[in-house]
């Protein structure tokens, strides 16, 4: 697919492959003159620019040169990593090799021309720079004449060694692309030598005795180093040989399909199972050199093609400069002319009489030659697809953080038979926070096994701060029996140790309590514990509601209405040594009876009958017994004995001058059946007491 | 880390050029340069050749998934112009639709987030890409951008339906504007950017940095923050990552990943976004992953599938 054309008849040379953007530089050609004779020569540079889909190419620099070119190259020496650089090397008609600067032809600043040297004694037709070693460029002109020079010292070139003999004039330098030392040269009568420069002398010649060819081009295997093709310009045998230096007495291959003798030949350095060919029958065809066949034919115009070149950085494109004045660059990977033939027509049409009918907008051929093809509008593409596009390796990511990669593995290349290449794709897995995966993956195994307490037990070790070695410790705990006693006594609250504690505190020498602390139990006396404060509060709720006329209720009423949350009000539990914070600590720990008595001891004597009730009927006994005993005064008896419904007691200790009182509590208190045999103890205590003045009427039955 | 967990031979007989593997990860898909498609079943470790596809006539060079929610649904375009979308019916995989509307070889097809249907980009070495939109039973609708990429078009990624910053800024109950967006990477060294306004598909933005044909981009994946981000890798073995901050879309701003001393043929990022896998040339995979200051490092060095883990931490870059 043609991408771009101009109007020139120069030799082509493309910029070298690290240079961007992509640059041609024409150089007039000599032993061409186009249709206005026009002798003038020049060096022009022009920017291939794809963004823009028209077929012109942007002029960027010109340089009026004194010579006509026969060759041209351009050479990545001395650039930079941007921009333009390097060395545009032209090889003119009178023998003179010249040196020119892109850069400076571009910017059209200082001097251009950097060398020049007129070593060569005929027309240097022969250009060629190494590919490893960017400062050595080989020129070959007439009389046999090969001189390699080096850019950093034009003056002095070397030869490769002694000339050959006949003297014949030389039209092809090649370099090996593989092997640096290596130089071949090709002269129209078919025969090519091949030059090794360390020893500085010719080791081989190719001559194909058998036909005599005329040798238009030579170049190396881009990638076996001992392989080489020649074409020939000869009529009579118009095909491309391929030969092999170890067995070089006749070539390796033949590829024969042009109809009349090449002109150029250019083997792409991207993919070398691509040879372009130009011949005498208007054709530009594309090779497979390695099964010979022809795989794809450039649409071009009737015209010969004398020079075809790759672009080194952009490897689907060509340029190819033909006899009529027209340098173009095509495309390999296919594409649509549409857009491309509208312009042609648009062009021809403008120049001609809009009244032609013909003119309007229909592809019109070229007037200066019939064209016997018409141009179709597909340009269809390779068959194979050229290596630059096929894609080798490759990764992609799936869910759950997986990775697809595969690659191309390298083959043998010298295998002589096909070893079946295994095709792998590699499925892995990426983990980048590796710590949290062992960590869960820790997790999940312990939770499986149900080995939680061993797990928990791990972390306690490991754990780098207190507070997370703490947090482990009740995790801990949780999985183990008696899991609440433990978690008090991590809390700190033991109760022996409590215990202890009390007992200092009150003096006396307690009893540690045996029975452990059933849950259960505990836990309704707190309930209890708590709903007996949460009534109390209530209580007092309640009493600042009532609008009353005792001054307890006045005080309370003249406070103002306290928010419903007043029990919410968050109170410090104390846990100091002293008095209250033992009471708590005993009272956290469930140990009412330490508890009670810590509150006795105090005097507190109201908390301490709160919390016996909660602490069983035993223990709420134990404490009236004991607030009682404490209690000294006149009715504490009668209390005590209302509360303990023990009236035996009464009626035996109460004063025998109150003995109808003890008859009215008896009246009112005691039960049925004790009520007689109380009675009796009654009237026997009263008998004993009163002998004589006991009336007789008050005995009852 | 990366850790092989399971290598499926796939037994293709030439160079392999494309494997996916599916929403749920169950199934793989892989194509190559003898013309077929395999779909292999991955699950557990094991590898069973579901279906083996053929009806190209040149390399395969891509395939795609589509969501599950449209069924299994396998789009492959190849070197002989033609895009062809596979359906499994009934355990059959079956050719559902062949599109030959370009010119020259198609290099990539994606499909779009499935909140815009059933829509699948393709670009072709002509240069133009094509839109193709299933728009109901059997009915396939095309729209296609001539000329987006001048000299080829060689890679195409949709953007995610996710409307940059939802994850921040919720919009209150009304229904976010989705924008149909993606990126495309040719071979004149430009990145571009289209949207589609009114049914017209238009060029966005153009992203100049590459000094060579730009072989693959991949629009990152969103989980609702407001950057946009692609990465784009090229022959000149340059990687960019692009990002964007505002909520329009319009400043791109470009980093250097990194430069290969080969070309970078294939990026692909990660599910959330936040590794990116770049695949360059001499079989080299490696992952990277941007850390909390903004600067990407190598966190590893897939070699060669060996399983073998050197993971490359630049400098002291925790992960943790």
């Amino acid at each position: 697919m043609r991408l771009k054309e101009i109007q020139r008849t120069a030799h082509p040379a493309w910029s070298p492959a690290p240079h961007h953007p992509i640059c041609l530089a024409l150089g007039t050609s000599a032993q061409q003159l186009d249709a206005s004779f026009n002798t003038t020569a020049a060096l022009e540079i022009f920017q291939v620019d794809f963004a823009d889909p028209s077929l012109d190419m942007k002029l960027k620099g010109s340089l009026p040169t004194s010579n006509r070119l026969h060759s041209l190259v351009w050479v990545n020496f001395g650039a930079g990593e941007d921009g333009l650089g390097g060395r545009l090397i032209g090889g003119s008609d009178n023998g003179t090799v010249t040196v020119y600067s892109p850069e400076a032809i571009v910017t059209s600043g200082e001097e251009a021309i950097i060398g020049q040297s007129d070593k060569h004694t005929g027309p240097v037709r022969a250009l060629d720079f190494n590919p490893f070693q960017s400062n050595l460029l080989a020129s070959g002109a007439n009389d046999s004449e090969i001189y390699i020079w080096d850019l950093n010292n034009f003056s002095n070139p070397m030869t490769p060694g002694t000339k050959s003999q006949p003297p014949e004039d030389i039209s092809v330098v090649s370099w090996n692309r593989q092997v640096q030392h290596i130089l071949a040269s090709a002269n129209p009568s078919g025969k090519a030598v091949v030059w090794d420069l360390r020893k500085n002398e010719p080791i081989i010649k190719i001559s194909d005795h058998s036909n005599r060819m005329h040798c238009s081009g030579m170049l190396w295997h881009p990638e076996v180093a001992t392989q080489l093709v020649l074409a020939s310009e000869d009529d009579r045998m118009p095909v491309i040989q391929m030969w092999d230096l170890r067995f070089a007495t006749s070539p390796l291959k033949v590829l024969e399909n042009h109809t009349r003798g090449l002109l150029s030949i250019a083997w792409s350095q991207a993919d070398p199972e691509l040879l372009l060919s130009s011949a005498k029958d208007n054709r530009i065809l594309c090779w497979n050199p390695n099964t010979g066949e022809v795989i794809y034919e450039l649409p071009t115009t009737n015209q010969w093609c004398f020079d075809i070149q790759w672009c080194p950085r952009n490897p689907a494109l060509l340029s190819a400069a033909s006899f009529d004045g027209w340098i173009s660059v095509y495309s390999v990977m296919g594409g649509s002319l549409e857009a491309q033939q509208q312009s042609r027509a648009d062009q021809i049409s403008s120049s001609f009489d809009t009244m032609d009918p013909f003119g309007t907008g229909q592809v019109l051929p070229p007037l200066q030659v019939p064209q016997a093809t018409p141009q179709t509008t597909l340009v269809a593409p390779l068959k194979k697809p050229p290596k630059w596009v096929r894609r080798p390796v490759g990764a992609s990511f799936a869910f759950g953080g997986k990775l697809i990669t595969f690659e191309s593995p390298k083959a043998p290349v010298q295998s002589p038979q096909p070893v079946p290449v295994p095709r792998q794709v590699f499925v892995s897995q990426v983990t980048t926070e590796t710590e949290l995966l062992q960590r869960s993956r820790e997790l999940q195994a312990a939770l499986q096994s149900g080995s939680l307490s061993d797990y928990c037990q791990a972390k306690i070790h490991k754990a780098p701060t207190d507070s997370e070695q703490d947090i482990w410790k009740f995790l801990l705990v949780n999985f183990e029996d008696e899991a609440r006693v433990k978690f008090l006594r991590l809390l700190g609250f033991s109760k022996v140790d409590l215990e202890r504690k009390i007992s200092t505190c009150l003096g006396k020498n307690l009893q540690p309590n045996g029975h452990g602390v059933d849950a259960n139990d505990l836990a309704e006396k707190i309930q209890l514990l708590s709903t007996q404060r949460s009534e109390e509060s209530g209580d007092a709720v309640d009493s600042t509601k009532t609008p009353g006329s005792s001054s307890p209720s006045d005080f309370f009423s003249q406070i103002p209405p306290q928010p419903q949350d007043k029990e919410k009000i968050s109170f410090q539990i104390p846990v100091s040594a002293d008095a209250d914070g033992l009471i708590s600590q005993a009272l956290l720990v469930g140990n009412f009876e330490g508890a009670v008595d810590l509150c006795l001891s105090d005097g507190r004597y109201a908390e301490a009958i709160l919390l016996a009730i909660s602490g069983g009927q035993e223990l709420l006994q134990k404490t009236q017994q004991t607030y009682l005993d404490k209690q000294r005064n006149s009715i504490s008896m009668l209390i005590s004995s209302v509360v303990t419904q023990n009236w035996g007691d009464m009626v035996q200790s109460c004063d025998l001058d109150n003995w109808k009182e003890a008859l009215a509590a008896l009246l009112t208190y005691a039960h049925p059946k004790q009520f007689a045999h109380l009675c009796g103890k009654n009237t026997r205590m009263l008998r004993i007491v009163t002998k004589e003045s006991v009336n007789p009427d008050l005995l009852l039955p | 880390m990366v850790s092989v967990i399971n290598t499926v031979d796939t037994s293709h007989e030439d160079m392999i050029h494309d494997a996916q593997m599916d929403y749920y990860g169950t199934r793989l898909a892989t194509c190559s340069s003898d013309r077929s498609v395999k779909i292999f079943d991955v699950k557990n470790g094991g590898q069973i050749l579901v279906a083996d596809l053929r009806g190209h006539e040149g390399p395969v060079w891509q395939v795609a998934w589509a969501h599950p929610m449209y069924g299994n649904i396998l789009a492959s375009c190849s070197y002989d112009r033609k895009v062809i979308i596979w359906k499994e019916e009934n355990g059959t995989w079956d050719k559902m639709y062949e599109y030959t509307g370009h010119d020259s070889s198609v290099n990539s097809v994606c499909w779009g987030p499935y909140d815009f249907g059933l829509i699948l980009a393709c670009g072709s070495s002509d240069g133009a890409i094509s839109l193709v939109t299933c728009s109901g039973d059997q009915q396939w609708d095309i729209k296609k951008i001539s000329n987006a990429h001048t000299i080829g078009c060689n890679a195409v990624s949709w953007a995610p339906s996710v409307v940059p910053g939802s994850l921040i800024d919720q919009p209150s109950g009304q229904k976010p504007n989705f924008i149909k967006r993606f990126v495309s990477g040719g071979c004149d060294n430009l990145v571009k950017l289209w949207k589609e306004e009114d049914g017209q598909w238009k060029e966005d933005q153009k992203l100049e940095a590459h000094s060579d044909w730009v072989r693959d981009v991949g629009w990152a994946p969103s989980i609702g923050l407001p950057t946009s981000t692609i990465a784009s890798c090229s022959q000149d073995g340059r990687v960019f990552i692009w990002t964007c901050d505002d909520p329009s879309g319009n400043t791109w701003t470009a980093k250097l990943l990194h430069k290969f001393n080969d070309v970078v043929w294939h990026v692909s990022w990660s599910v959330t976004g936040n590794i990116l896998a770049v695949s360059g040339g001499d079989n080299k995979v490696t992952l990277w992953k941007e850390s909390a200051d903004g600067q990407w490092a190598c966190i590893s060095d897939v070699n060669k599938g060996q399983g073998a883990v050197s993971s490359i931490a630049d400098g002291a870059t925790n992960e943790q």
